[in-house]
């Protein structure tokens, strides 16, 4: 079976390899035929990697130890779900899993665009199959998954060789949300190159107005959707599994996989300028340039462990790979963009510095510091091993101390966009939008700092979350309560109808919220607490207003693993609670690794978080208890954010009414030239 | 007379740019310095959020929870032992530094080519609002432009003409399409 799973990654190779040649050669000696059969080459390769996909599964779900990615990612008694997971837990697994989604992205766009844009997809496909040749090299030279285990026999030749059971999954991934996570992350990753592959080909055809980025919009949201769901369940299995109290600790690989995220959002502001005022074209270019290129880079730091890191599971020497590939990515688009410069000529000028365009360009500026600010950070550690021969660490403090400041401008810019019109803002018009967002803001500002909140950050930060929701709402309000007058529909009516005339607006509007709220609960670490102790049975502990109790020390075995959990009381504020934390450590049999698993509790106010650390003299608890407030609203935060997408994504009332006023003079044309053409006909056969 | 006496409209832009930045480099120092401060007494916590933990978890100090960690656990021992012995935090630190090298240091110190990792961020920052101030005066100062024809095609933006153009070049391309497809057929 692993032979099958190799020759079906050959295949892809090949028939990638075929689609590449197919669609450029197509496209440039207009043959319809080549084109049409290099369409036909993607959906084979999407074929072939599912087929080499669904034979790793059968693998590792049938114990298949003779093959070394099984042996090495899985174990007899590992449970059913994390058979499955243990796909992608390993770096040849995973590669394939980014080929298998990059493959069905490819599928899709192929068969979305097959009567499409015709001028441009031979040159998406040949991007898009450029990069699914590049991941099948990896799978077939670097980190290939269908080898198998062989020992010297005792003729000296090699023979087939299966170990009795295997290594087990790192048990840090044997976690529900990691089978997800994973799987989000890499849909972003993957996702963000169909927009680069139509940028490309928009370049490549000249045909550089917007119909690129209104084609590719959706699927820039969707990318950036899944990158971010991706982003806050990683920061969600961080704060449930790894026990150290936080949820963002600024490893390299949450930051490869906050990079694209940053500059996608970037990218998704800017495009709006250029639609609607056939501006900032090149920027736009350069912006999702760097996104494609900052995944791939994101990839190649996570399976590199070129900075060394937590996640960088296995390390190998397929950097120099992904360096080739990433040099390529930029020469050729970077050579491509200067070609084309007097293609994307601004078709208007700016008409006043106080717009709403302004703030967008200083929205995408404070979004690319960000973003500059992370990578630096990230790679500081490897420039100045380079430069003066010493690594250096640069941990979580580090990067807080240059992202808070970046990230509250950000803020302010978030409330401060609404309030700027299209083309022109009067000072006249900006100070009446600003006068009840900021006084709103500031009495706040002064009644948190009466109360004793000092921390500058967390007050900024919570000053200005109060801003931008008052932005917000002001924004849904005074378009409902207009709506309302002039049509005569009650209030909520007209929310949902407006909303439904313009849900990209709108929908864009629900995910600042959502991001207000991932600020409230970010600010809210000012005020963490932390206390750690040994407890006996019977013996307490304080943290805040809360006591522990311990009331047992217990073990437990099970095939997977053996246990042992304190089961501590809770009282807060000298009131028992109705529920108890049971954190446990557990010891992975398989793997011999030792895990925490955290005891939570949570609430709108505060997270009460303990770690169970192991035992002294075997009767006493080594607990290590966190007070995380405002937490959950980051998670809360996620949720708005998943919500306003899906209302950004569904098509307008004006957008459909729009399509289908287009399409229906677009078939008059049609049936017109038809006409014309028979007509044209039957005067030649008269002749 | 009173002209001579108004610094010029560069000048203050590169007074008003210089005090910024120098605002910034102060507000910097204060907020990355690892030099002394005047604590009365020196706890483990002090100590251990300024140093990061060895064993790869690539976390603070205070922040490794690794159960019978091999970096952690010593070294906290020893901030405990050396606080005990009455040494001061940095004396404890430089120690650590002296021992394990720059790397044990939670962030960059600021001090040398180490100093880039604080500054650089701010100053692309601030070359970045300059390069979007010029944007923006350019984009004042251009007139609408000719788009060459080319890249018009499939464009909707806001001028009737191109918008014209992009259009009919749209709708000939899809005609011509649907022509060659009913010839084929």
């Amino acid at each position: 079976m692993p032979e099958i799973g190799n020759f079906a990654v050959i295949l892809v190779f090949v028939f990638s390899a075929y689609a590449v040649l197919g669609s450029v050669l197509g496209a440039k000696l207009d043959n319809r035929k080549l084109v049409r059969s290099s369409e036909r080459a993607v959906l084979i390769s999407c074929a072939m990697v599912t087929l080499a996909v669904v034979i790793l599964w059968t693998l590792l779900l049938t114990n298949s130890f003779n093959v070394a990615y099984v042996a090495a990612h899985s174990n007899r008694d590992l449970p059913f779900f994390y058979k499955f997971s243990a796909l992608w837990a390993g770096q040849e697994g995973s590669l394939l899993f980014w080929g298998w989604l990059l493959s069905l992205y490819s599928f899709v766009c192929v068969l979305q665009n097959r009567n499409r844009h015709r001028a441009m997809m031979p040159y998406v496909i040949a991007v898009l199959m450029t990069t699914q040749c590049f991941f099948s090299i990896l799978n077939l030279f670097v980190a290939n998954p269908f080898s198998t285990l062989a020992v010297a026999g005792a003729s000296g030749g090699l023979q087939p060789y299966a170990p009795p059971d295997g290594n087990g999954l790192n048990p840090l991934l044997q976690y529900p949300m990691m089978v997800i996570h994973p799987v989000m992350l890499y849909l972003g990753y993957v996702g963000f190159i169909v927009p680069f592959a139509f940028a490309i080909a928009a370049m490549m055809t000249k045909q550089l107005g917007d119909t690129w980025i209104k084609t590719t919009r959706r699927w820039t949201m969707v990318a950036w959707f899944f990158q971010g769901v991706g982003i806050l369940l990683g920061a969600a299995w961080a704060y449930h599994v790894l026990g150290w109290g936080g949820y963002w600790g600024w490893d390299p690989v949450e930051n490869a996989s906050l990079m694209p995220w940053l500059m996608g959002t970037a990218f998704l502001h800017s495009v709006m300028i250029q639609e609607k005022k056939g501006m900032l074209k090149v920027w736009n270019m350069v912006l999702i340039i760097l996104t494609f290129f900052l995944c791939i880079f994101g990839t190649f730091l996570t399976r590199s462990g070129v900075v060394s890191s937590v996640h960088a599971f296995a390390q190998s020497s397929i950097g120099a790979y992904f360096v080739t590939f990433l040099a390529l990515i930029l020469a050729f688009s970077l050579t491509l963009l200067f070609d084309r410069l007097k293609y994307l000529k601004s078709e208007n000028q700016l008409d006043s510095v106080v717009s709403r365009e302004s703030s967008f360009l200083f929205n995408n500026l404070i979004l690319l510091a960000a973003c500059f600010a992370v990578f630096w950070g990230t790679m500081f550690p490897v420039i100045s091993e380079a430069v003066k021969g010493v690594k250096i660490t640069v941990g979580a403090p580090y990067f807080n101390k240059i992202n808070f400041p970046i990230g509250l401008f950000l803020l302010f810019l978030t409330g401060v966009g609404p309030l700027f019109a299209w083309r022109n803002t009067s000072i006249k018009s900006l100070k009446k939008n600003f006068m009840i967002p900021s006084s709103t803001a500031l009495a706040l500002g002064v009644v948190l700092f009466a109360f004793g909140v000092r921390d500058f950050y967390a007050l900024m930060a919570f000053i200005l979350c109060l801003f931008v929701t008052v932005t917000i709402v002001a924004e849904f309000y005074k378009g409902a309560r207009a709506r309302g007058k002039t049509s005569g529909e009650d209030f909520i009516t007209a929310l949902m109808n407006l909303t439904h005339r313009n849900t990209r607006r709108y929908g864009g509007y629900i995910i600042h919220f959502g991001i207000v709220l991932i600020f409230m609960g970010v600010a809210g670490a000012a005020f963490n607490k932390q206390v750690k102790a040994d407890m006996g049975v019977g013996e307490r502990a304080q943290i805040g207003s809360y006591t522990l109790q311990c009331d047992a020390i217990r073990d437990a075995d099970n095939p997977n693993y053996a246990s042992q959990h304190a089961v501590l009381s809770v009282f807060h504020n000298g009131v028992k609670q109705n529920y108890v934390l049971r954190p446990e450590q557990r010891f992975y049999k398989a793997s011999g690794q030792p895990t925490t698993e955290v005891a939570l509790h949570s609430s709108l106010v505060e997270d009460l978080y303990v770690v169970f650390s192991g035992t002294v003299n075997s009767d006493k608890a080594i607990i290590q208890a966190f007070v995380n407030p405002l937490v959950l609203w980051i998670w809360i935060g996620g949720l708005v954010v998943v919500f306003g997408t899906v209302v950004a994504m569904i098509p307008s009332k004006g957008e459909m009414e729009r399509r289908a006023a287009w399409e229906t003079e677009w078939e008059k044309i049609i049936t017109t030239r038809e006409a014309e053409l028979v007509e044209t006909a039957k005067e030649k056969l008269r002749a | 007379m009173l002209k001579n006496r108004i610094p010029s409209l560069r000048f203050r832009r590169f007074l008003t740019f210089a005090l910024l930045m120098g605002l910034l480099q102060v507000w910097l120092m204060a907020q990355s310095s690892t030099g002394p401060a005047a604590a009365p007494k020196t706890t483990l916590d002090e100590v251990s959020e300024k140093l990061s933990c060895r064993c790869g978890c690539n976390l603070v100090l205070n922040r490794c929870n690794h159960v019978q960690c091999g970096s952690a656990i010593p070294m906290r021992e020893r901030i405990t032992r050396e606080i005990s012995q009455g040494k001061t935090r940095d004396e404890i630190i430089a120690g650590f530094v002296r021992e394990m090298g720059e790397e044990v240091l939670a962030v960059p110190p600021t001090s040398g080519f180490n100093w880039s990792a604080w500054i650089m961020p701010f100053a692309m920052l601030a070359a970045g609002t300059v390069l979007v101030i010029v944007v923006l005066k350019v984009m004042m100062r251009r007139r609408p432009m000719e788009v060459p024809a080319a890249s018009l095609a499939g464009a909707s933006g806001p001028s009737s003409t191109a918008e014209t153009l992009a259009s009919s070049k749209k709708l000939d391309d899809r005609i011509e399409m649907e022509l060659k497809e009913f010839g084929d057929s």
